[in-house]
């Protein structure tokens, strides 16, 4: 297929996939009253205005900022030494835990939701952002598991060798040299488990109550009741919340690109 | 900058994985500020012993000593032995000065004696200009001397060196084999050389140590290795072009159990039909420049020849093949064993 | 430091990362299944043990069959779209020259956005009087939402918008695994550009093309996030998949025995799929295996 050919085939993708984002876009700075007309006559920002506040919008993103930063943040820590003790380190039963690993990555969510609801509660953090972390972290760490494992295995083996004929320790190798090198990896790991987060449904609508500790997927899942037009303000915040996922898809295309398809390989 | 060798010996060292050996009973010492080089096919265990050496693994059985000190049970950092890697094993993400200094680092030298020792280092490598790079901005070769200065700046005891020319190319090889030499010379350390490369044992080593399939065949100075070679197996894997081991009757003389072994440059080809010598055929002709190899055949065996650069002959050419009996080894057809020369009747 | 400590601090090292995964994940896991063997309803205060009364029950339970119908239906329709559109865009991603970057980030942004703003966008689209699609064909996009059958396809429709570039990238590293010389070489013997795909490509192919059929089943039978926003499993019962049955029945209705059953059939469903597919995988891998 020649390069021409492979671009008069995406252009239908292209038009299938963006247009309606194109237009969601549109009608977020649509005036609310000219809505019957084909187009509208100015373009305004008050839509935007209405969801942020009232909808509450500016405050489920910074909740989600949040939840989904600790998210990452976390998995990282749990799952990078391990990886790296699986891939260095000839950890017995290693493969034991990616395969476990993989098939928890299966499970619906909802199959574990109910006993992790009462268990929340018992502990008091129901309805708290932290209460959401460690159930995401736990389910993003497969993820993470395999992509930092394939990390570091593709490492060079001299290096972790290198570092310790040079003096240091198995963690210092880790700390000073593996973990530098694996930067790139390691934040794409961490990429992906953001996004993740971020867009999580389930758990958030089930874990979360009160309005003031909704997530963004929360937020706009329950729009609709509190407006009585909500059409242009509903295509506002839409708007709004696809802004920070796809600066992200925008920035940082070949990492994702390259996670998704090296986790998905390696499985 | 000279840095006092070590004694490092091994004793019955024996490697298994998956009972697999690697390793099998090798036993070898290596004296102070002498260059070793181990040399073998692909896969006989050579890489595995300096792995055993550098304390990156232990062994399944067996005993090493530094300057007389069982370190067996030290890590790699407590036994101070340097390594450079085939692949160099430089840090990506830190500068040359950085890759220089971070054994001393490690070792939580102060910043003031790194400085000093990575400058006398960059010096004596000629780094100098280099030490604000990156790897990833260096050539081949610098990389290599890098690699190497990283080993140096730690003064070590024992220097182990894991094929390091392999990664250049043939042109800059030669050129940093001889500047390694005169490095040892200058250091005086003790240095285990590590080479699939017969020719690059034979220029560097002071000893020369064969291993095959985890076992030793001989040690022995290069001289010893290559006149005086204790199997066939050592007798073929030393020498370019490789030695002619063929049965007796071939060079016409008695059969018996044991082949015999004769150097390029000990048989003699004349062109002609007639004249003394053997009758063969010419089968191949390479010349070298300086020397022609003359692959010759005769009763169903080809044997190579060391001829004067002027020698040229067709495929088929009639020619007389001559030798000294007493230039050649004989090696027991199946032990491979060196045997004493059959006794003329 | 010896290879036997080595390895004890490697196991360390992983006790966390296993601690939180048999914690948080496998824990509720069983006890979901334990739960699932009870009526309990804390509401009212009740709480006794049924055994396979739960179950019993679902098996008579018309709106049970009814989801997993929906559920059934959605993946096999899903997947099988995906596949089919996801194809041609992996040859193209492959084979674009400049600008491949920025084809994939255009291509990769419906997979990145939250499903729920996807499910709204689509909402929007669909909108009978304001949306896209009516604006563009006035009366044919009347009440989509609310026609049973008609709801259920844009729920797969919607799937099928975010989902398709994932499949899509899945294949694409299938793709970039086939050395080229292998296409060229098949050139080179005479082989035309179609006859090159059909003979070098689609059979290399095969075991992506399995791998993104494993990930994406499993992933559309556990569909949660897309009908909730869309339909909420309406009109009445007829898009509700198994595991908003699940959700509602637990946290709607508060019976978390019966809920609990729901799930554990989902999971255990979910399990059969991804047996199912790892075998075929397996038993491809063995195929291909050299003697």
């Amino acid at each position: 297929m020649s390069p021409r050919a492979a671009w008069t085939v995406a252009v239908p993708y292209l038009a299938f996939f963006l247009l309606p984002l194109g237009w969601l876009a549109l009608t977020s700075f649509w005036p609310d009253a000219e809505l019957a007309r084909p187009l509208p006559s100015h373009l305004t920002l008050e839509n935007h205005a209405a969801a942020l506040a009232g909808g509450g919008l500016a405050r489920a993103v910074a909740n989600s900022l949040l939840v989904s930063g600790a998210t990452a943040a976390l998995a990282l820590a749990l799952a990078a030494p391990a990886a790296f003790a699986v891939a260095r380190l000839g950890v017995r039963g290693g493969r034991a835990l990616l395969a476990a690993a993989l098939a928890i990555s299966m499970f619906p969510p909802i199959a574990t939701a109910a006993p992790l609801y009462v268990a929340l509660r018992a502990v008091r953090l129901l309805d708290t952002l932290p209460g959401l972390v460690l159930p995401y972290a736990s389910f993003s760490l497969p993820l993470a598991l395999w992509l930092l494992t394939g990390t570091f295995r593709a490492l060079p083996a001299e290096l972790y060798r290198a570092a310790r004929v040079d003096g240091c320790t198995p963690l210092g190798a880790f700390r000073r040299v593996l973990l530098p090198v694996a930067a790139p990896g390691v934040a794409t790991a961490g990429l992906l488990v953001f996004v993740f987060a971020w867009n999580e449904l389930l758990y958030a609508v089930t874990f979360l109550t009160s309005p003031a500790r909704r997530t963004v997927p929360v937020a706009l899942a329950l729009f609709g009741g509190e407006f009585r037009d909500p059409f242009v303000v509903l295509a506002a915040a839409s708007t709004i919340a696809t802004i920070p996922v796809v600066a992200v898809a925008v920035l940082f295309q070949r990492r994702v690109v390259s996670g998704l398809t090296a986790g998905a390989v390696k499985g | 900058m000279s840095v006092a060798g070590s004694r490092l010996e091994l004793d019955s060292l024996t490697k298994s994985y998956d009972g697999v050996a690697a390793l099998r009973g090798v036993s070898l010492s290596v004296g102070e500020g002498e260059l070793v080089a181990v040399v073998g096919p692909s896969g006989c265990g050579k890489s595995t012993l300096l792995s055993l050496v550098a304390g990156l693994d232990a062994p399944t059985s067996g005993v090493i000593r530094i300057d007389g000190r069982v370190v067996n049970e030290l890590s790699p950092r407590e036994r101070d032995v340097a390594m450079v890697f085939q692949s160099y094993a430089l840090y990506p993400h830190m500068t040359v000065r950085k890759n220089l200094g971070f054994p001393l680092d490690v070792a939580g030298l102060p910043r003031r004696e790194i400085a000093g020792r990575v400058e006398e280092v960059a010096a004596l490598l000629g780094l100098a200009p280099l030490l604000e790079r990156r790897p990833a901005a260096l050539s081949g070769g610098e990389r290599q001397r890098v690699a190497l200065g990283r080993a140096l700046v730690r003064r070590p005891k024992v220097f182990l060196l894991d094929e390091p020319l392999s990664n250049l190319d043939a042109a800059l090889r030669l050129g940093v084999r001889a500047e390694l030499k005169k490095l040892h010379e200058r250091l005086g350390a003790t240095f285990v050389y590590v080479t699939h490369d017969q020719a690059e044992a034979m220029t560097l080593a002071d000893r020369i140590a064969v291993l095959r399939n985890g076992a030793l065949e001989q040690v022995g100075t290069p001289r010893e290795i290559y006149g005086d070679p204790a199997t066939a197996f050592v007798a073929r894997f030393m020498g370019t072009p490789p030695v002619n081991l063929v049965a007796p009757e071939v060079l016409g003389l008695p059969p018996g159990s044991a082949d015999i072994a004769l150097r390029p440059e000990d048989l003699r080809v004349v062109l002609g039909e007639a004249g003394p010598g053997l009758e063969a055929r010419v089968w191949l002709v390479e010349p070298m420049g300086s020397e022609t190899w003359v692959t010759v055949e005769r009763v169903g065996a080809r044997l190579v020849a060391r001829c004067d650069p002027g020698f040229d002959a067709p495929p088929g050419a009639p020619v007389r093949l001559a030798f000294d009996p007493q230039r050649g080894r004989w090696f027991d057809r199946e032990t491979g064993r060196r045997s004493p020369p059959p006794r003329s009747p | 430091m010896t290879a036997r400590s080595e390895r004890r601090l490697g196991a360390a090292l992983v006790v966390p990362a296993g601690a939180v995964l048999a914690l948080v994940a496998l824990g509720p896991l069983l006890a979901t299944a334990w739960l699932s063997l009870r009526h309990r309803v804390p509401v009212l205060g009740e709480d006794r043990f049924v055994g396979l009364g739960n179950y019993r029950g679902l098996a008579a339970d018309a709106r049970f069959w009814g989801a997993l119908a929906n559920t059934a239906y959605f993946t096999g329709l899903s997947v099988a779209l995906e596949l089919l559109l996801a194809l041609p865009l992996a040859l193209a991603l492959h084979h674009a020259g400049r600008g491949r970057g920025a084809l994939r980030a255009a291509v990769l942004v419906p997979w990145i956005l939250p499903t729920v703003v996807a499910a709204k966008l689509w909402a929007l689209l669909l909108q009978p009087d304001l949306g896209l699609v009516a604006r563009l064909w006035p009366g044919g996009a009347a009440a989509v939402l609310a026609r049973p059958m008609l709801a259920l396809h844009a729920a797969i429709l919607v799937d099928v918008w975010k989902t398709t570039p994932f499949v899509a990238l899945l294949l694409l590293a299938g793709l970039q695994a086939i050395p080229e010389d292998l296409a060229r070489a098949a050139r080179v013997d005479g082989a035309s550009g179609g006859r090159v795909f059909r003979s070098i490509t689609l059979p290399l192919l095969r075991p992506a093309i399995l791998l993104a059929l494993l990930f994406r089943s499993l992933d559309a039978f556990r569909v949660f996030d897309v009908v909730f926003v869309l339909t909420e499993g309406g009109p009445g019962h007829t898009t509700e998949p198994l595991s908003l049955y699940a959700y509602k029945t637990l946290l709607r209705a508060g019976s978390f025995g019966r809920g609990a059953a729901i799930s554990l059939v989902t999971f255990l469903c979910v399990v059969a799929i991804g047996l199912a597919w790892l075998s075929a995988l397996g038993e491809r891998r063995h195929a291909e295996a050299p003697p």
